[in-house]
């Protein structure tokens, strides 16, 4: 189930709600837990017994790593099963495609990949390391632990959340207007930057890679919406997990932090899909050493977690291409470019947005030929013209959105910063918000417009 | 206090419109899409664990939601004010005239087309085949909207139907020639059109004197696919002796209609008025006609008002839309008498065209 749909927010959501606060305290995990599985189930019915195995594995392994005296051997034996899931169900079709092309057979395998897997598994395992190393207890029933891996704002799209993080909060959580009325607000931004922002954003892409004769001006516009619809979607879901969360009495991490305000790449992937670049720092690097052993070790570690955080993207070369595009450049900033980079702010920033957003053209295409031409189409060596008709149309249509998105996602927090304390914007933002409420209610029924012209009654 | 009044909001939100829609009754005709609504879905154990239940759901919620008219216009003012986006739905208004935008030609259509019509065609003993395109108004519009390239889509049709007779009607209509809020043409203004075609066949120049007749409130197939304040269209129908002799036989319902069916005027979509709206297999029987010749005509809608105006020149005249009968069907059920007196002509709009695997 989408969050960004009216089955969610009309009949899972008022339900959920209905019982989690009707509940007394003691059994409000246990209503969050079974409206999660319900929630899961809703979208992946089948699947929904990987999750469970998933909760009691990592439950009882947490038991026994956090008692043992053996708690390597549980570690290795712990990560090759869950990451062996993993990989059976996200990578092995891509595995034999290129066994296949190696050594010219045909096997394959009819594998449906359950949703949300590649988040609830770096949670699961982040919680067992984090036992491993002590710094955290493992949880106190499998209740507890269940309902961590489970729930469900941030289930099947992150944030990754660690166990640590709310560890105490699924013990015993304040639940009252002041946090509900915050996760509201947040939730509704964050379903405003999804159906108002992003999908249509989306149709604008749609629309113009179907025009019957392209410029150089449609691919950039085609690449600048992509990067702009990647964020307002994905950073728009990890708002309405945040607001979920706090509506339930949980503080999830910032997932977002801006990132298209970055000066470098390094700054960018501080601002990006926090929770997975730092668990890949946590869980990754560090062990490989970091940065403390030699620059060769420490750029060798770069290209390694890049390379992987790449390929955790989606499986396919193009995504491995993407994760070692962001490593070469980091790097490079490692070497050199930071220092000038943040002398220069301006010049900092145009660099970040061009490097991004090529990086999003490498991102949304999966063949390489494709990223090739299209890139060359991009900077004008593709004997396309400049502009036309097609793409002067839909340019005049969808510039207010494209302008608005801009300013949202690189000024919104000044304006925010400015505006906040004031008496009368306090009154009025509460309305404010409730409208944004109900035109996201309006984009998402006009989804299900669909006229037709020939219909026959 | 500021969050105290949200949370309240959203709770009373969240809660009357998830009790309203429980409450409310379905509807289960959409009159601007015109189309059915989603029934609430079958629940049982199959259709739970192979998900389609909650697919289903998915879209009946939504489809059934309370007010939903209402939050579409709302969404529709909300993209055409705020973010002043012309278009909505693949539809651009300029001047109180309604744009569907396209300006891809889709290759694969275009080849089955002509598939088609060269299966049908072989079919016929009948020297007498023709064949002609109906421009869609964006042709003829000179705003700066995505077009397709229609002289590259003309090229391809003529270069494949080389040995039937193409009959060019691109420069005997114009914009005025369409309606405002519809994509087709006005009866009353395709008689350049009808001399035309007539005079292609083979055929003597007939001068007829209509009368006309007209209803005033039509709202045509682009008028709900955009929120707007426009005016509806008016609808003229052309009456003469022929329109009045001529009876129409419907063989999927085995029985007569008239020329104009005027209490069609009053469904959702008024154009049904011309031949009683969308129809599998017609024969018009003209008793008046002064000739033998007869004309079968494979068609989409646009012919509905054109048909009409032809029956001085034939004595029947046999429409077929391929959308609601299978050309093999016919074929091998011989529903249409093959003779030698006979005029084929295959005509369709560019719509049809380009989306022609409606077509079978």
């Amino acid at each position: 189930m989408v969050f960004s749909s009216v089955s969610f927010l009309y009949y899972f959501l008022p339900i959920t709600l209905i019982f989690y606060f009707l509940m007394p305290q003691k059994i409000k995990n246990l209503v969050l837990l079974i409206m999660s599985l319900i929630f899961y189930f809703y979208g992946e019915p089948r699947y929904i017994i990987v999750l469970i195995f998933s909760c009691f594995y990592n439950y009882y392994f947490g038991k026994l790593i956090d008692k043992s005296k053996n708690k390597k051997a549980y570690l290795i034996i712990n990560l090759i099963t869950n990451f062996g899931i993993l990989f059976y169900f996200k990578y092995f079709n891509f595995f034999l495609e290129n066994i296949n092309s190696i050594i010219g057979t045909n096997y394959s395998l009819y594998i449906i990949m359950p949703i949300g897997i590649s988040f609830f598994t770096f949670q699961a395992t982040s919680y067992i390391i984090d036992i491993y190393n002590g710094k955290v207890k493992s949880a106190k029933n499998i209740l507890t632990f269940a309902t961590y891996l489970t729930l469900f704002p941030q289930l099947i799209a992150g944030p990754i959340v660690r166990y640590e993080t709310i560890e105490k909060e699924l013990q015993s959580r304040k639940i009252n207007y002041e946090l509900f009325g915050q996760g509201v607000r947040r939730f509704i931004i964050g379903l405003s930057k999804k159906v108002m922002i992003a999908n249509v954003l989306g149709e604008l892409s749609q629309s113009l890679l179907n025009i019957g004769q392209t410029t150089i001006l449609s691919h950039w516009l085609v690449a600048i919406s992509d990067t702009l619809q990647i964020y307002f979607d994905f950073s728009g879901y990890s708002d309405m997990a945040i607001g979920l969360g706090l509506m339930f009495g949980f503080k999830f991490l910032e997932n977002f932090n801006y990132p298209l305000t970055a000066r470098s790449i390094t700054d960018f992937w501080r601002r990006w899909h926090i929770s997975l670049s730092s668990w890949f720092k946590d869980y990754v690097y560090i062990p490989l050493g970091g940065s403390k052993e030699g620059n060769f070790k420490r750029y060798r570690n770069i290209l390694i977690v890049w390379m992987i955080t790449g390929f955790w993207h989606g499986a396919s070369w193009n995504f491995v291409l993407w994760g070692l595009y962001f490593a070469v450049f980091l790097i490079v900033e490692k070497i050199f470019l930071l220092k000038i980079l943040n002398k220069h702010k301006i010049i900092g920033h145009i660099y970040t947005i061009i490097i991004v957003i090529v990086s999003f053209v490498i991102f949304n295409r999966t063949n390489f030929n494709d990223i090739q031409l299209f890139l060359k189409n991009m900077f004008g060596l593709g004997n396309l013209y400049f502009t036309n008709i097609e793409t002067n149309y839909y340019l005049k249509n969808y510039i207010f959105i494209i302008l608005t998105a801009i300013i949202c996602s690189i000024s919104y927090k000044k304006i925010y910063t400015k505006i906040k304390d004031n008496k009368i914007y306090n009154i009025i933002e509460p309305i404010i918000i409730i409208i944004l409420f109900i035109l996201c209610t309006a984009y998402i029924v006009d989804e299900s417009f669909n006229p037709f012209l020939y219909f026959r009654f | 206090m500021k969050n105290k009044i949200l949370s309240i909001l959203f709770i009373i939100i969240i809660f009357s419109l998830s009790i309203i829609s429980i409450i409310l009754p379905d509807t289960e005709i959409s009159k601007t899409e015109r189309r059915y609504l989603i029934n609430f879905p079958t629940l049982n154990i199959k259709t739970i664990f192979n998900g389609d239940f909650f697919e289903q759901f998915n879209t009946y919620a939504v489809e059934q939601f309370p007010f939903r008219e209402t939050f579409i216009k709302i969404k529709g003012i909300t993209a055409n004010k705020l973010f002043l986006k012309q278009e909505e739905n693949g539809v651009f208004i300029k001047n109180g005239n309604f744009f569907e935008i396209n300006s891809s030609i889709d290759s694969k259509s275009i080849d089955y087309f002509l598939e088609l019509v060269t299966k049908i065609k072989n079919n016929f003993s009948s020297e007498n085949i023709y064949y002609s395109i109906i421009p869609d108004k964006n042709y003829y519009t000179k705003e700066e909207i995505p077009k397709i390239n229609y002289n590259e889509l003309v090229k391809t049709i003529n270069q494949n139907l080389q040995d039937i007779t193409y009959i060019n009607i691109f420069n005997k209509l114009s914009l005025d020639s369409y309606y405002k809020t519809d994509i087709h043409w006005k009866q009353e203004k395709i008689s350049e059109v009808v001399k035309t075609i007539a005079l292609h066949m083979n055929n003597e120049p007939i001068d007829i004197k209509y009368s006309k007749l007209t209803y005033d409130n039509f709202y045509g197939a682009l008028y709900g696919k955009i929120p707007n304040n426009e005016k509806p269209d008016t609808i003229t129908y052309l009456i003469d002796e022929n329109t009045i002799n001529t009876k129409v036989f419907d063989y999927e319902k085995n029985q007569y209609y008239k020329v104009y069916e005027e209490q069609n005027l009053k469904n959702i979509d008024s154009y049904d008025i011309f031949l009683g709206g969308a129809k599998a297999l017609l024969i018009m029987e003209n008793k008046n006609s002064k000739t033998d010749k007869e004309l079968v005509i494979f068609r989409d809608s646009f012919s509905s008002s054109l048909a009409p105006l032809l029956l001085p020149y034939y004595k029947k005249i046999t429409l077929v839309d391929l959308r609601y009968i299978n050309s093999d069907y016919i074929i091998n059920n011989n529903l249409i008498d093959f003779n030698n007196n006979q005029d084929i002509l295959f005509i369709y709009g560019i719509p049809i065209i380009n989306n022609s695997f409606t077509l079978k």
